[in-house]
């Protein structure tokens, strides 16, 4: 019963992250320039990479018979989703403050508070 | 099994991710590009090591994640002008 559980739930979140991983790879191709690929990006982690590696721990955690090497898998995509949630917003901050001072245009414009209090120190 | 279909989208992402990563009209779109790459790979190994039940690519895979975290936060230094220590 539990195990039935545990696997609907994973058949869910993993299907989630399919349709993200998707749909933020096609919005890195057809968005026009880099700050609005942002948005792409972070719809492609969050929601492709992260989703479907909680999914992945469900799945393990259900279908896998051997016991240690059930919560070793398990474990193991715990952390890296954790560690992805963590780590890929700061990168990202990072990454986009710094082209900022690049020189990257910030096309559709309408208010760029970072440019009116004189850029990046 | 049903891990193998889970994989089809998931390889679908990261080819159209790498023809950004060729084509990207500058350098800050390669960056992002093949950090967001790097995720999906991660997550990618934690699939196929699932469905062939071998635990050595779960290591790789945790590994590869804090990889490309130095490496996006190394380049972004470089993109900005400054040192690594400042």
């Amino acid at each position: 019963m539990l195990a039935l559980v545990s696997l609907m739930i994973s058949y869910v979140l993993m299907g989630i992250g399919a349709f993200c991983s998707v749909v933020g790879a096609i919005g890195m191709i057809r968005f026009p320039n880099y700050f609005v690929r942002l948005h792409a990006s972070t719809v492609s982690v969050i929601g492709g990479g992260f989703t479907t590696l909680l999914g992945l721990a469900f799945y393990s955690a259900a279908v896998v018979t051997d016991v240690g090497l059930k919560y070793l898998l398990s474990s193991g995509a715990i952390i890296v989703a954790i560690f992805l949630f963590i780590t890929s917003p700061v990168s990202t901050h990072a990454a986009a403050r710094a082209s900022h001072k690049f020189g990257i245009p910030v096309e559709p414009k309408v208010c760029d508070k970072l440019e009116e209090a004189g850029g990046v120190k | 099994m049903i891990l193998q279909y889970f994989m089809i989208p998931l390889a679908l992402g990261i080819g159209l991710l790498f023809y950004r990563i060729i084509a990207g009209p500058t350098i800050p779109d390669r960056l992002l590009a093949i950090d967001t790459a790097t995720s999906l790979i991660c997550t990618l190994m934690m699939l196929i090591a699932i469905q062939l039940e071998q635990y050595l690519l779960v290591v790789a895979a945790i590994a590869l994640a804090l990889l490309s975290y130095l490496g996006t936060m190394v380049f972004a230094k470089y993109l900005e002008g400054k040192s690594l220590g400042e």
